[in-house]
């Protein structure tokens, strides 16, 4: 019983993920009207053949500034979740595999870093330096290595013990071997874990920051911008908070889907 | 006991200390001058020169940081650059408002998912279970500001039972107050909601697997006995530190949910003060919620140890 909405969950999550994918990507091949092309004839248009999402409080095609919005998000998130996987991974092998001074060490920084909110930390990253893309993808990124660190240090700490990590250390294999040659693919589940739900996080994140008017800038498009937007016509044009809202919805479902899968395993 | 409490008290102040040097360090370093902030662009060197030395800029590192630390003990957060008042007068009325904002929704993810997350795992595979299991996945995954939106179309404005972007001050209608505060109280308890019903379902079938329920079982207890005298105890461990997590990232998502529906809570002055580049009452606000959520980490571990000896050596 169990086994079977597993699967189900991963199935659906990869529709649908894959769905948003390839939305986005036909936004790179494809895009009906210029994302940041205003038409003032068009303002607030209702959704029709020629719009299908509708026309925003400056006449721009939504369905367009969605898919483009969602290129920006998915960009940043893929690239900022590269940026926290590699320093994450990197601490959290370290502290779990050298345990000792090190570990304790680096365990009370995260405990500091944990105080702090990482959303807090990324808005006062992003408000002192320009809001440029690449800025917001250094803040999420950075803000995603702690939980990051903490998760992998756990794994390697229980790898350490094992016998197989034993025998490579009395063949004489480096420190650097063992924990990326050895260890990391015995701890699989836990790492494509820790990226899913770091990914849900960063997307989250992203969405969360764009809508305080902090993150990618205006006139390019990002979800999370258009919602704060749309907030002024609820009752005039529904539609505009409607269609950005459930794209991000179903990604975000989608992953959480995937990251769930993930944990079943890990059971 | 003692001796735990003892411990936990010194990790707690030394946590704090670490926290505020780093806080007060990344607003040192950071580029950007407040004086030039201040004067802008167009002031003479001279006055530039005369500010800082009157904000105290130009003494070293070591004695502002003490400064300001032994201030905070009597809760002096120091002046506001770009009001000329102190910072404590300017954020202290809004501490009331996140504050209020966050144990509602505290109280609502406590009462909502404890009884929610007992009934799924008792009914494990009845349709009400995978209902609700199917709704909670999909809340999960709802942004907490997308709730507010929600929220506040469907409430405010379809339903009229509250005016959006009415809000309500404390000290002139609490009741009024509180009122205006239930659907932004939902919007965060709502996908923090999701989680603990999740977890807590999650922790007590895996309770239900050990050798000691099967024993009990054995010995004639009913279900609803087994449940409540034995799973539960052991199952709503990780649940209340997983609720301690969720009372710490509370004041994070309030920050986002207070301008969905337009409070003038401490997320309002930190993103002002942000982009203002008031420093001290930035300082002031991380430094207020990172004591917060130090505190109510420690005190999780503190009822942890409580609850179970074991956890204490």
């Amino acid at each position: 019983m169990k086994k079977k909405t597993g699967k189900f969950n991963l199935i659906l999550g990869c529709i649908l993920l894959g769905g948003i994918g390839l939305f986005a990507l036909s936004g790179l091949l494809f895009m009906p009207y210029d994302p940041e092309g205003m038409d003032i004839a068009n303002k607030l248009a209702a959704p029709s053949l020629a719009h299908p999402f509708g026309c925003d409080n400056f006449g721009r095609d939504i369905f367009s500034r969605v898919q483009s919005g969602l290129l920006t998000t998915l960009g940043i998130g893929i690239s900022s979740v590269a940026l926290g996987t590699v320093l994450g991974t990197l601490l959290g092998a370290l502290m779990g595999y050298y345990a000792g001074l090190i570990d304790e060490g680096l365990m009370r920084i995260m405990d500091v870093l944990f105080a702090i909110p990482s959303i807090l930390l990324a808005l006062i990253f992003l408000s002192v330096f320009d809001s440029s893309m690449g800025n917001v993808i250094l803040a999420l990124g950075f803000s995603i290595v702690p939980s990051f660190a903490k998760m992998m240090r756990q794994e390697f700490r229980k790898q350490r013990e094992m016998e197989y990590v034993k025998v490579a250390k009395l063949f004489g294999a480096s420190d650097a071997r063992i924990l990326f040659v050895h260890i990391l693919p015995n701890v699989m589940p836990t790492f494509i874990n820790c990226i899913l739900i770091s990914f849900n996080n960063a997307v989250l994140a992203e969405a969360g920051m764009s809508y305080l008017g902090i993150g990618v800038q205006p006139p390019k498009a990002s979800l999370g911008r258009m919602l704060s937007e749309a907030q002024g016509y609820l009752t005039s044009a529904p539609f505009y908070t409607i269609f950005p809202g459930i794209i991000m919805i179903l990604m975000l479902f989608g992953f959480c889907l995937l990251s769930e899968k993930g944990s079943e395993k890990n059971a | 006991m003692g001796k735990y409490l003892l411990k936990k008290t010194v990790m707690l102040v030394l946590t704090l200390l670490a926290v505020s040097f780093v806080v007060f360090a990344i607003f040192t370093i950071l580029p950007g001058d407040p004086a030039l902030h201040k004067l802008g662009t167009q002031a003479t060197p001279e006055r530039l020169e005369a500010l800082r030395e009157s904000m105290g800029l130009n003494e070293p590192f070591m004695l502002r940081y003490l400064k300001w630390l032994s201030g905070m003990l009597v809760f002096d957060f120091g002046n506001s650059y770009s009001y000329s008042g102190s910072v404590t007068a300017l954020i202290g009325p809004k501490i009331p408002i996140n504050l209020v904002l966050s144990v509602m929704a505290l109280v609502i993810v406590c009462c909502v998912s404890i009884p929610m997350g007992i009934y799924t795992a008792k009914h494990v595979g009845g349709k009400a279970d995978k209902c609700i299991m199917a709704v909670n996945q999909f809340a999960m995954s709802v942004p907490p500001f997308l709730v507010g939106l929600f929220l506040t179309f469907v409430f405010g404005l379809t339903l009229k039972l509250f005016v959006p972007g009415g809000y309500v001050d404390y000290r002139e209608n609490f009741i009024g107050f509180i009122g205006y505060l239930i659907c932004p109280a939902i919007a965060i308890a709502l996908p923090k909601c999701a989680m603990c019903i999740k977890l807590l379902k999650a922790n007590i079938l895996e309770e239900s697997k050990k050798d000691y329920a099967r024993t009990a079982y054995s010995r004639g207890n009913s279900t609803t006995q087994m449940l409540y005298k034995h799973l539960l105890k052991n199952a709503i461990m990780p649940t209340i530190t997983f609720i301690g997590m969720v009372a710490a990232d509370m004041i994070a998502s309030g920050i986002i949910v207070e301008q969905v529906f337009g409070i003038p809570g401490l997320g309002r002055s930190l993103l002002a003060a942000i982009s203002a580049r008031d420093y001290p009452v930035v300082e002031a606000i991380v430094m207020l919620i990172a004591f917060l959520i130090v505190t109510i980490s420690a005190v999780t571990d503190v009822i942890h140890g409580i609850m179970d000896p074991r956890v204490r050596m």
